[in-house]
């Protein structure tokens, strides 16, 4: 149904819909989340035309892609809702990256897992180089609709 | 003195004859009936016709095909019931308007617009959620209740482009629309039962288009193709015999019908009702002359211009012509046959 729905992080394989709940336009807010052409985002304008010739009042969300930065403008009747997307974030500690980028993760519950990768760019750069000084680290993901990414990393103190 | 005798005396060569504006209003009668009672076997047969069209019987039949164009303004007032009647009883062949014009008359049928005046404050205005089209208010509530009619037809449109491949086109929209509003006080009602294609090559400069738009980020892919009413319009006036043009208005309603008539060498009859003035060199201003000059009024004609406000003239026009063909003809072959009340199916 989306025109931008781009799959290429798309590694889960629950029904991403499923893991929205619907929120009333009316509700949203500049930080809140919401799904955006089947993407989880984040609204960062809102702008409400009163109601008029074109109907019923209207919210116009601008809001930009959780994962990969893309900008996103829609336009929904007030009196509707938007799905809203549960966010899960995880902390886990760094064991290993092999040269594809495949991160092993241990949880705190001590589960390992070696599904997520980091991600080619500056930030995957930096992430290789602390852990081959041999820092600590912990990086902390992100998941919503299905999607998981690593976003970010501290080191342990 | 009798309404009937001051219609008269706005007749050229009556002894009583007034000349300006009343005596072009007295013309423009006179080639609306001319219009009317034109029948193809007035006409010598030539011998590059049909053969069909050399039966005595069809000629007899056949009459000039009218195509009548209006601004949307003629729909926001009281002329709207003159056009109904004029669609109801199947007097006219094909019509042309704007936006508004298709628009306001489905929302007449959802609730009343009100007579204000033309000095009402427009910040008031809107911080009442009305809005002003001339002395006469619309209320946004109106405008909601027309979002709630399309949204389902959008639907309906957009999931037969893709389950039956039907290509939509503003008439055909327009068809759909009549079709679904079922209220024999709609014209667009009207002209869905009587078959009258209506063209508005102009769909989405108003609410119409405010709806597709919000329509099309939630539901992304509807379209709407002009290029099949481009050649209906043009070949309806290309299988006429003869056609007469009544523009109420200008803009592109004036210029899509004449530009149609173009394709046979010109309207054989025409009558503009407008308020526009040709030292702009706009079209809408241009008389029926430099229509002649482009081949969209023949050099055979008698075109009539009426400078004036058509929500005066054109309910008289009617008066004195369409209704006359009905009710009291001037001959037989002005006659026009009503729609028989009786007649119409029962409303779901």
């Amino acid at each position: 149904m989306s025109d931008d729905f781009s799959g290429e992080e798309f590694e889960g394989v629950d029904d991403s819909s499923s893991q929205c709940r619907p929120l009333a336009v009316n509700d949203v807010r500049i930080g809140t989340v919401v799904a955006m052409r089947d993407r989880p985002s984040k609204v960062v304008e809102t702008k409400i035309s009163k109601p008029g010739k074109h109907g019923s009042a209207k919210m116009k969300i601008t809001s930009i892609d959780l994962f990969n930065g893309k900008k996103y403008e829609a336009i929904y009747q007030t009196s509707r809702s938007i799905p809203q997307p549960d966010v899960i974030r995880a902390d886990y500690q760094l064991t290993d990256i092999d040269d594809d980028g495949f991160c092993s993760l241990m949880g705190e519950d001590g589960i390992m897992r070696e599904d997520l990768q980091i991600p080619a760019d500056d930030f995957g750069d930096e992430v290789r180089a602390a852990f081959a000084e041999g820092k600590d680290l912990i990086v902390c993901t992100m998941k919503a609709m299905g999607i998981e990414a690593i976003m970010s990393m501290k080191e342990e103190k | 003195m009798s309404i009937m005798n001051l219609f008269l005396s706005f007749q050229r060569n009556q002894q009583s004859e007034v000349g300006a504006q009343a005596t072009d209003f007295g013309r423009a009668i006179d080639e609306i009936n001319r219009m009317l009672s034109w029948r193809l076997s007035h006409d010598p047969i030539m011998e590059d016709e049909a053969e069909s069209d050399k039966d005595p019987k069809v000629r007899h039949e056949t009459r000039a095909k009218i195509f009548l164009g209006y601004t949307s303004n003629m729909i926001s007032c009281g002329t709207r019931e003159t056009i109904r009647f004029l669609v109801k009883h199947k007097l006219v062949d094909v019509i042309v308007t704007t936006c508004g014009g298709i628009e306001e008359d489905f929302i007449k049928c959802m609730g009343d617009f009100q007579v204000g005046d033309f000095n009402l404050p427009g910040t008031v205005l809107r911080e009442r959620g009305q809005n002003r089209i001339g002395n006469i208010l619309v209320s946004n509530d109106l405008y909601c209740k027309f979002e709630e009619f399309m949204t389902p037809i959008l639907l309906r449109m957009l999931k037969e482009q893709k389950e039956d491949k039907t290509v939509w086109s503003p008439s055909k929209m327009i068809h759909l629309m009549g079709e679904i509003i079922n209220n024999p006080d709609s014209v667009y009602y009207w002209c869905y039962k009587n078959n009258i294609p209506v063209f508005c090559p102009a769909i989405t400069d108003g609410a119409i288009g405010d709806n597709i738009f919000f329509f099309n980020d939630q539901h992304p892919g509807l379209v709407l193709d002009l290029v099949q009413d481009i050649s209906l319009i043009n070949w309806e006036a290309l299988h006429a015999k003869k056609t007469g043009m009544i523009i109420c208005g200008g803009g592109v309603i004036k210029h899509h019908i004449a530009n149609a008539n173009l394709m046979r060498n010109g309207a054989d009859f025409s009558v503009y009702i407008n308020t526009g003035n040709e030292k702009e060199a706009s079209d809408t201003g241009a008389s029926p002359d430099e229509a002649v000059s482009w081949g969209k009024i023949t050099q055979e004609a008698k075109p009539v211009k009426v400078w004036g406000d058509f929500t005066i003239l054109f309910p008289l026009i009617v008066s004195q012509t369409f209704a006359k063909s009905i009710y009291s003809p001037l001959s037989e072959d002005h006659r026009r046959m009503p729609v028989e009340e009786n007649k119409e199916e029962k409303h779901e």
